[in-house]
């Protein structure tokens, strides 16, 4: 595996892996959102925003960041909105939430490494 | 940020971002105060400059198909790069922040140097070249040729000596952060100061002895290096450069050994062009193997001529006062000879044939002309003749935006390829997911 497909594919796991953990904290206590499904729509959302930042951010359109996470952000908190049901104030700060921690996590791997 | 820290970093969040560039930059800033009080005053260099980019490029086209070069990054920037050497391509620009930087020459032998080398992610970032692959050096190996420590090794990995790095012992000709601009030549006056004041030298006998405890000589230096030290502070202002480039040539060469029978054969570094890109994307050649223009003529280009005139008409009676203390320590010392010369000696500038020199004398020497022999309008032929734009531009190895999209595309790799697809997979299971949520 050549050094970039191993940093990008890594980058992917740290991030599903992180924001994973989120999320089973953050709904630990909303029964109503079973795990399974948690873990699903997480794996979804990260599935399809992931692939498309790195597109716009670096590859392709050479989108600022900062506009790219942003969007990032809108498109992850609808699609935890429209999967979980949860008020747009929770969504949105599970969104934040999870997406700082996973890219504080990313920086600390890449630091440790 | 660099392409690594793109990939790795990846999502998300501005909070995280910013909070993560806050730390880099007062890293930053602290690492950049530490390294100027770390630079003692000093006329010979300039000191190091952060904001410009200094970087090493290689015309490969004298390199034979079975060696390729490999670039081992100084510490700092292999942690940035998140690998700890890379591979040398031609057309890029190979970026430098201290002279722990090196290259190495690999010869393919076996047919897997290539890929034992460009298996980055088998390597931390901070790793070298050296401690890699070679085995280490016993205190009494011998040195190359070239001045380096042999590698020892299954595979046949040289040292290549990069063209701006320095020998110990061996009188300065210029140096990785330098501008490649000379106080001497600065001044207007008509002596110039050498061993003590803008050379270093490792000893001189009893007449440096003597001179260090000279009062006339300690005020000349003193005064010597507080106008440089004034001149470098203000060239750094209005420095329009934003890169330095050397171009190398590394060829195939074949040298004897002590056994004259065994033929040795490398790679050697036997040609460098310097060229600044200045802040209006413009390219200037300052020399091949160092230096065509003089000293004048690149403040001019650097875009400081005002401010150098501005500095001349400022210090003139400083510059009187050195001239009285050179003419001073010449009388004092003159029964030293030409010793005295490697200190303070007479002014020499080129001759207006640019072949020959001409030693000025000091009662002919003029403040207001410091170049007596050479009009202004000679000086810019000689530099429009020989600062032409360079043809063949180089970017820094950063891939472009170009390049990373093809390496994502075109990868072989399955799990890249179905990464690239992600996005559609996760529109079914988005669907799929909320069809279940529906039904419940």
């Amino acid at each position: 595996m050549l050094f970039f497909e191993y940093a990008l594919l890594g980058a992917f796991a740290v991030t599903i892996v992180s924001e994973l953990c989120v999320a089973l904290i953050f709904f630990s206590n909303r029964p109503d959102v079973s795990r399974a499904f948690l873990i699903a729509a997480v794996i979804v959302a990260n599935a399809f925003t992931h692939p498309l930042f790195v597109a716009f951010a670096y590859h392709i359109y050479e989108v600022p960041y900062v506009v790219v996470e942003i969007a990032v952000f809108c498109v992850e908190a609808i699609m935890y909105r429209i999967l979980l049901g949860c008020s747009w104030g929770t969504v949105v700060c599970f969104s934040v939430i999870a997406n700082s921690i996973s890219i504080c996590i990313g920086y600390m791997v890449r630091v440790l490494l | 940020m660099y392409f690594v820290l793109r990939f790795c970093y990846m999502k998300k969040t501005m909070l995280g971002v910013l909070g993560v560039i806050s730390v880099l930059v007062a890293l930053g800033g602290i690492t950049s105060v530490a390294r100027a009080d770390d630079s003692a005053p000093n006329t010979l260099y300039w000191m190091k400059d952060d904001t410009k980019v200094t970087c090493v490029s290689f015309d490969l086209s004298e390199v034979p198909n079975n060696y390729f070069l490999v670039f081992d990054y100084d510490v700092e920037t292999g942690i940035s790069r998140g690998k700890p050497w890379t591979v040398v391509a031609e057309g890029k620009c190979y970026q430098v922040l201290d002279e722990t930087a090196k290259l190495y020459a690999v010869e393919a032998q076996s047919g897997d140097e290539l890929e034992q080398f460009s298996n980055y992610n088998a390597y931390a970032p901070s790793q070298s070249v050296r401690d890699t692959f070679c085995s280490p050096v016993r205190s009494d190996e011998r040195i190359d040729f070239n001045g380096t420590a042999p590698c020892y090794s299954e595979m046949k990995i040289q040292e290549v000596v990069l063209p701006f790095t320095e020998q110990l012992g061996v009188t300065f000709v210029d140096s990785l952060f330098k501008t490649h601009i000379y106080i001497n030549e600065l001044f207007p006056t008509k002596y110039t100061f050498g061993a003590g004041v803008t050379q270093f030298v490792a000893s001189f006998g009893t007449l440096q002895q003597k001179l260090s405890e000279d009062y006339i000589f300690i005020e000349a230096k003193g005064l010597h290096e507080s106008l440089a030290l004034e001149l470098s502070n203000a060239l750094h202002k209005c420095d329009m450069r934003v890169r330095t480039e050397y171009k190398s040539l590394p060829t195939y060469t074949e040298w004897r050994g002590s056994n004259p029978d065994v033929p040795n054969a490398g790679i050697a570094i036997n040609s460098n062009i310097v060229v600044w890109r200045l802040s209006d994307n413009a390219d200037y050649t300052i020399g091949r193997d160092f230096r065509t223009l003089d000293s004048e003529t690149l403040v001019d280009k650097m875009g400081c001529s005002e401010t150098y005139h501005a500095f001349l008409r400022a210090h003139q009676s400083d510059f009187s006062r050195l001239d009285e203390l050179g003419s001073e320590l010449r009388s004092k010392y003159f029964d030293e000879g030409k010793l005295i010369d490697y200190f303070v000696a007479p002014r020499v500038v080129p001759d207006s044939t640019l072949h020959d020199t001409t030693v000025i004398q000091p009662a002919e020497a003029s403040y207001t002309e410091s170049m007596p022999h050479i009009t202004l309008e000679e000086v810019y032929a000689q530099a429009q003749a020989t600062a032409k734009p360079v043809e063949y531009r180089t970017e820094l190895d950063e891939p472009t935006p170009a390049q990373k999209q093809k390496y994502i595309t075109g990868s072989t790799n399955t799990a890249l390829q179905i990464y690239i697809l992600l996005p559609l997979f996760a529109l079914l299971g988005f669907g799929l997911l909320f069809w279940t949520r529906n039904r419940r």
